[in-house]
């Protein structure tokens, strides 16, 4: 099984993608605190939205998250699953004594281990840059919390929200798996993974309206059944446990809903991908 | 020694027999021809030998090891080219297959690039190794699907329609090559194939195929006499017209 992993990793890791994306990593940071830096004229030290040395790396991930991150993941399983199976390139694979329940699997590990060096290696970045361009403040405030947090403190938040930020990319991902292997051809299941995206970013403002409209009242904790939701500002609702947070048990809930987007689809992908019959 | 064993092997697409009641054997150290018209039943029958698609009723067993039972044990002895040889096109032909060589148990770590070398030589890709898959011609992408196929030692290599798109250059290299391998290694060949020119030249057995059911199959000499001309070709088209 580890040769396997291994044999996926190195396919993965040889597309221009993977290591464009790795590389631009700088880039995308120096980006992300050019704006952040313009956007410190309008907020003062002491607001949440003021960027400092030690809250960048927060901040950097919660500007990139939804766009980058996500795309990236969906390039990436677009071609691990898609364009590798309906091009008859996994055939190469598949003639290889190995059943296709593992080679499910070992895409699924070797996507997430990518993922997962990405995130430390943006982590490691933004840390680097929030010193270099943002002034330290011994003193943090937070979004959604009530009271401002030490440095120290913010170490592990910043911790906890990369942590929490990849676990929502597990729960993005295995939407795109799903989506990928139905799909036809690599641009449907592009096609159909950013139509995923933008429902799910349409899916709060659609559910504020129609609350607003009606007048129904209903919960604001539906809103994150949305897993762009959750990734805008699910994290931090969750980590500030505040009073409003802990009244609705948040954290519970959209752990809930991840575990449920990653159960069910995983499981409908692996069904699909292990189905007897590969006329490929 | 029986080296691919079909007994009674069918499949069904919905309400459509692809393949009917299939049994035949290969030998060792047969170069085998598989022949058919289009729609036959000939790549059903190869991907249901290499584990792609499960047969509804019957067993195939390669080296003894049922392909469905015991898959990691019958498919570590094949190696195959089905329908076109597909490569990941972003890699070079030697990371192709330095790719491909983790996935088998048999060569140890140390011993993989060595091994890559050994087959690109023996396929004439020495040279064009560290080229890009995407530049290939398809004669290359041919030789290197053998390569890939001869990669874990197999006892058994299966090619589905090896010729296609081949100019006669190509195809008298592939016809060169399967006889170098069958020859000097003693592997075992199960080719399916239209160019039945080609095929006499190169297989001492034959397995027919129409609809989906065996037809015949027995060696080059018996279907010759059966066939009472020195043409194969002439003698299949009034077996499949009939």
């Amino acid at each position: 099984m580890m040769a396997l992993f291994h044999s996926e990793w190195e396919r993965l890791w040889k597309r221009k993608i993977a290591w464009l994306f790795l590389i631009s990593i700088p880039l995308i940071i120096a980006l992300t605190a050019k704006y952040y830096i313009g956007h410190n004229a309008s907020f003062p030290l002491g607001s949440p939205e003021h960027t400092t040395a030690e809250n960048f790396p927060v901040m950097a991930m919660i500007e990139q998250l939804i766009v980058v991150f996500n795309v990236v993941a969906l390039v990436l399983l677009t071609f691990s699953f898609t364009e590798e199976y309906r091009s008859g390139q996994l055939r190469l694979v598949m003639l290889r004594a190995y059943g296709s329940s593992q080679i499910f699997w070992a895409k699924w590990l070797a996507f997430a281990s990518m993922m997962a060096l990405f995130f430390v290696v943006y982590l490691v970045a933004a840390a680097v840059a929030g010193y270099v361009f943002f002034e330290s403040s011994p003193q943090q405030t937070l979004f959604y919390y009530d009271h401002a947090v030490s440095s120290r403190y913010m170490i592990g938040y910043t911790l906890s929200y990369y942590g929490m930020a990849y676990a929502s990319i597990v729960g993005t991902a295995s939407v795109f798996i799903a989506i990928g292997v139905i799909s036809r051809s690599s641009t449907a299941a592009i096609g159909l993974g950013m139509g995923f995206l933008l429902c799910s970013l349409g899916f709060p403002l659609i559910y504020d309206l129609f609350n607003r409209v009606t007048g129904f009242g209903w919960p604001a904790m539906l809103k994150y059944v949305s897993l762009t939701e959750i990734q805008f500002s699910g994290i931090a609702v969750m980590l500030s446990g505040s009073a409003a947070a802990r009244e609705w048990h948040a954290g519970l809930w959209m752990v809930l809903i991840l575990a449920g987007y990653v159960a069910l689809f995983t499981a409908a992908a692996r069904l699909i991908f292990t189905k007897s019959d590969r006329f490929i | 020694m029986k080296v691919l064993e079909i007994e009674h092997v069918t499949k069904k697409a919905g309400r459509r027999t692809l393949v009917s009641d299939m049994t035949f054997e290969i030998m060792q150290g047969d170069v085998c021809g598989f022949v058919g018209p289009n729609g036959a039943g000939k790549t059903t029958l190869i991907r249901m030998i290499t584990g792609l698609v499960r047969p509804g009723e019957g067993t195939i067993r390669i080296e003894g090891f049922d392909v469905q039972r015991d898959r990691m044990k019958a498919l570590g002895q094949v190696g195959a080219i089905v329908e076109s040889p597909i490569f990941f096109p972003y890699m070079s032909g030697r990371d192709n297959l330095l790719n491909l060589a983790k996935l088998h148990a048999g060569i140890p770590k140390e011993k993989r690039a060595a091994r890559v070398d050994e087959v690109l030589a023996t396929v004439g890709l020495d040279g064009r190794g560290h080229d890009k898959v995407k530049t290939y011609s398809l004669g290359m992408k041919q030789r290197l699907g053998i390569a890939q196929a001869l990669l874990g030692n197999p006892k058994l290599i299966i090619l589905d329609e090896p010729a296609n798109g081949l100019d006669p250059m190509g195809i008298r290299e592939l016809r060169n090559l399967i006889l170098k391998l069958n020859q000097a290694y003693g592997i075992t060949f199960f080719v399916s194939s239209h160019l039945l020119d080609e095929l006499q030249r190169i297989c001492n057995r034959f397995v027919i195929i129409k609809e989906g059911r065996l037809v015949w199959q027995g060696t080059q000499e018996a279907w010759l006499e059966m066939a009472g001309t020195s043409s194969l070709e002439d003698h299949f088209v009034e077996m499949m017209t009939t």
